[in-house]
């Protein structure tokens, strides 16, 4: 707020409490019906009307005290404070004179006015007179808004100016509108969820999904859970091993499966019954080209003892096979 | 060209912890009695016979094969040398061969089954010829004498003249001088 405002300000102030005074008659018939009716004690009365009575002393609106007062902050505007002074009604003169000096500040004001609107102070706010609440004479007195070095909180200070010392009628403060908030309708973000989105699976671990998604993997081999094995136990199949034959004909010359019974003594000695060959030549009869009596050729096995040549009479055709074939289809063919 | 020695060595084999007796690594080899097996055999009807003796046979021919080769090509010692082994593993009797003009007979000695168990032995040789030489001879009883038995190998058409002339009391010299003369006399 520039200078030039901060005494057009004033100025108005003045000149509202110069028309309050002006018309102080039937504010005070006002104000004394308040009082009576209040009752109020006689130590709470103003003393003199030279000194003022507010309710606040100055000193402590302005001492260190106040500013731990929350005086500004918890004065809203819908708060409804009634100030009340008590002070007997001006005379005939003194509205004349209060006249006067109302026509000289009104003429200061417009003045004022003129030369700020000539001037085009940037720094008026955007809002009109019409629309802007009247300015309260306790506004005025109020100081711009410090920052309280102690809890950094705003805090308002209120210092009576000079001027205003004792004719300052304090009246009651304007109800200001509430300002209206209205929040911009912007227009809602259209949230969108992509089918990626919605498709997405948390896969926390892969061991999880084992456990949950699939079957129990039959362990095995994983994971399939063998009963444990007795201990001792072996296998069924290491039990069943046949035995080798060689293992079984080497065991037996060694002579040490001891005979069972009394029974078969010779038969457990028995290990094995080989056949011997024994060569015995025979002499094989030649057989001749011209029919001959028929004489028996005898072949046996060289074990056999000879046999006795057998013959019966007949006339045979000289014969002599050299394979066992010839012999066979020859007597097949008799 | 020589061929080679029956070999029995460890052909047979006695596990007296498992009970077991094995011929040629061949398990479930069962001694029994020759007599009870005898009776069994004359016991059963012709197509048991054919078969019991055939699955006698048939192991005695593959082990014959598995030790010569083809018998048909083999000389006769060889063949009387080796088939004859394999009768006496069994525990059959002595086996030898005869050869009148062009018929063949085998000669078995020892046979443990006696008279009732000629049959049996013929059936026996019978199967193991036919599996070894794929031919199908017939073993007929020609002579039973004492521990002696001949059997001749024929076609099944002369086999059963044979059995005829046999029953007719013809000797079996004459039967091989029969077989062996002129086609018109047999």
């Amino acid at each position: 707020m520039s200078a030039n405002q901060r005494k057009l300000t004033i100025l108005k102030t003045l000149l509202e409490r110069v028309q309050q005074r002006a018309s102080a008659p039937r504010t005070a018939v006002k104000v004394a019906a308040v009082a009576m009716a209040a009752s109020a004690p006689a130590e709470a009365r103003p003393s003199t009307d030279d000194e003022p009575t507010p309710l606040i002393s100055a000193s402590a609106l302005s001492g260190p005290v106040a500013d731990s007062l929350p005086v500004a902050e918890e004065l809203t505007p819908s708060d409804e404070i009634m100030i009340v002074e008590l002070s007997p009604s001006p005379g005939p003169t003194e509205v004349a004179e209060l006249e006067v000096v109302e026509d000289e500040l009104a003429t200061e004001a417009a003045r004022i006015e003129e030369a700020l609107s000539s001037d085009g102070d940037d720094d008026e706010p955007p809002t009109s007179s019409e629309e802007r609440p009247q300015t309260h004479h306790l506004e005025a007195m109020m100081a711009p808004m410090e920052l309280d070095p102690i809890s950094d909180r705003p805090t308002a200070r209120i210092t009576l100016p000079p001027e205003a010392d004792e004719s300052i009628a304090l009246g009651e403060l304007p109800k200001q509108p509430v300002p209206s908030i209205e929040e911009a309708s912007a227009p809602e973000p259209e949230i969108t969820i992509s089918s990626e989105a919605t498709e997405i699976t948390l896969i926390p671990d892969e061991d999880e999904l084992i456990e949950l998604d699939e079957p129990l993997p039959e362990l095995e081999p994983v994971g399939r859970v063998q009963p444990p094995a007795l201990p001792g136990a072996e296998p069924a199949a290491a039990k069943e091993e046949p035995l080798e034959l060689e293992e079984v004909i080497e065991l037996e010359p060694e002579a040490e499966l001891e005979p069972v019974s009394t029974e078969t003594p010779a038969a457990a000695e028995a290990e094995s019954v080989q056949a011997q060959a024994v060569t015995t030549p025979a002499e094989p009869l030649e057989s001749k080209g011209e029919p001959q009596q028929l004489v028996a050729d005898v072949v046996q096995r060289p074990a056999s003892k000879a046999a006795e040549v057998a013959a019966v009479v007949g006339k045979v055709e000289p014969f002599a096979p050299t394979t066992f074939g010839e012999l066979l289809d020859a007597s097949l063919d008799l | 060209m020589p061929h080679p020695p029956f070999d029995a060595s460890r052909a047979v084999t006695f596990d007296l912890a498992k009970g077991q007796v094995r011929l040629d690594g061949a398990p479930h080899q069962v001694l029994v009695p020759s007599e009870a097996l005898a009776k069994l055999f004359a016991s059963a009807s012709k197509e048991t016979r054919r078969e019991f003796a055939k699955a006698f046979g048939e192991p005695l021919a593959k082990r014959l094969s598995s030790r010569l080769g083809d018998p048909t090509k083999a000389k006769l010692e060889a063949v009387v040398e080796h088939l004859g082994g394999e009768v006496a593993l069994l525990g059959l009797g002595s086996l030898s061969l005869e050869r009148w003009g062009r018929a063949l007979v085998f000669v078995v000695d020892g046979s443990p089954f006696g008279k009732d168990g000629d049959e049996l032995l013929a059936a026996i040789l019978e199967a193991a010829l036919a599996e070894a030489t794929g031919r199908n001879p017939r073993c007929v009883v020609l002579e039973r004498a004492e521990a002696r038995l001949r059997l001749l190998v024929v076609s099944e058409a002369s086999a059963e003249k044979v059995r005829t002339w046999l029953g007719e009391g013809t000797s079996f010299g004459d039967v091989l001088a029969r077989l062996n003369g002129p086609r018109g006399e047999a």
